[in-house]
């Protein structure tokens, strides 16, 4: 799989977090990017376009990034979501794991972390 | 951070003036020194080192020696050797100020003899201990005690400073804390720390003042107050209690959920307990921080 054929969904709360990351992702030729402001929107979008790969958020309006994780594992045992906040405290590591997270970014978020988690992505798709 | 402390304890005093102060402070900031420019200074670490420390202390709760030591670059005499060297910084200010004519020579001696005194500092205290020993420096100064979790209120302001100088800048003044029941806000972003502690955290500010704070934060010129300005806010606020919950369960003390973070605006936050605000004089502008121990309503 190339990086331009990716999709992507970016779940978070915050307005400035989805365009850094989008930024990042559009810097590196990804383009095909979906977005979602809660976890009840994650859920619905995540169904809608089948992305090859989720940013996450924990902390979120209406449904937890945690609960949207679960569903989403749930409905797809395949899917890739990347947990992206600045509280994974050890009770939200073990949470997200256990819902089958694909791995994990500490905020502030940096080009090099989503550039591990996408190379990890496009390997996993060889 | 010391030298923002005693910038306060010189307001207090009515040494200088806080235009005074700020007007040094603005001047000051192009030439203080960091530790990683004395690193390279004296040849211990390359540029490259510096870069990947100083992008790890964005996001874990340690200071620059510390992670250089964890990483293999510098040896604890050496870092040591730097922080002794750094106090120029602390030096720099007071040089400052009597550049400017503020303050004397003596004048400025006799106030760091009585502060380093009054706040039990020790000249050693500038190196290696100088977490631990900051924590004492804001327990002073604020007088938590009448709180029932002082200890974590300190914590948490020192936390929430140590952030300030990390992601906006260290030209700000920590002003003396004000008790509260109310409080008129212009722009604010709020969020709930809950669990074992629990305390509702907001950031107030004007609307200039916010669009600075924003700017800073996110490394972008925001020309207005726009939807970017205000996530920046909060962001801001939901990183500083994000790291105080990971170190309440990375230390196995406690583990901590958070609140999604509000905006708002022209609104009076009303009939907070137990709860004070600390205004956070920066060059650009004041930013006020709020703590209670309960769930206000904002108006």
């Amino acid at each position: 799989m190339l990086i331009n054929d990716l999709k992507v969904l970016i779940s978070d709360d915050s307005i400035l977090v989805r365009k850094q990351i989008s930024d990042i992702l559009n810097s590196m030729g990804c383009t095909d990017i979906s977005y979602a402001s809660n976890g009840r929107e994650a859920i619905s979008r995540y169904k809608e376009i089948m992305p090859d790969i989720v940013f996450m958020d924990i902390i979120m309006p209406e449904i937890t990034g945690i609960e949207a994780l679960k569903e989403i594992t749930n409905s797809d045992p395949s899917a890739k979501v990347v947990i992206a906040s600045s509280v994974i405290t050890q009770k939200y590591l073990k949470l997200t794991i256990e819902a089958g997270a694909f791995d994990f970014i500490h905020k502030p978020v940096f080009a090099e972390d989503i550039k591990k988690v996408i190379s990890k992505i496009l390997k996993d798709g060889e | 951070m010391y030298t923002q402390f005693f910038g306060s304890y010189l307001l207090n005093k009515e040494y200088i003036t806080i235009n005074q102060l700020i007007e040094v402070l603005e001047f000051q900031k192009n030439v203080r020194l960091k530790l990683g420019v004395l690193a390279i200074n004296a040849g211990y670490m390359t540029a490259d080192q510096v870069n990947k420390v100083h992008r790890l202390q964005l996001r874990i709760d340690k200071m620059f020696g510390s992670i250089a030591v964890e990483m293999g670059y510098l040896t604890d005499e050496q870092v040591s050797e730097l922080l002794k060297s750094q106090n120029i910084g602390y030096i720099l200010l007071g040089q400052a100020l009597v550049d400017k004519g503020y303050m004397t020579n003596s004048r400025f001696e006799n106030a760091i003899e009585e502060y380093k005194k009054e706040c039990k500092i020790k000249d050693t205290d500038f190196t290696l201990t100088q977490s631990e020993k900051m924590l004492e420096v804001i327990e002073n100064f604020y007088e938590f005690e009448a709180f029932e979790d002082a200890a974590l209120y300190t914590e948490y302001i020192s936390l929430l400073f140590k952030n300030l100088v990390r992601f906006v800048g260290d030209d700000f003044i920590p002003m003396k804390s004000i008790t509260i029941r109310d409080f008129e806000c212009k722009n604010f972003t709020c969020q709930r720390i809950e669990g074992e502690f629990s305390a509702y955290t907001a950031l107030e500010a004007d609307d200039s003042t916010l669009i600075k704070f924003a700017s800073r934060f996110s490394n972008e010129e925001y020309p207005e107050l726009d939807e970017y300005v205000k996530a920046s806010f909060s962001e801001f606020m939901n990183l500083t209690n994000g790291i105080f919950c990971v170190n309440m369960s990375n230390a196995d003390r406690m583990e901590l959920d958070l609140t999604p973070q509000i905006f708002g605006r022209d609104k009076k936050i009303i009939r907070m307990k137990n709860a004070f605000c600390i205004p956070i004089k920066f060059t650009f502008g004041i930013v006020n921080f709020l703590i209670a121990g309960n769930v206000p309503t904002a108006i």
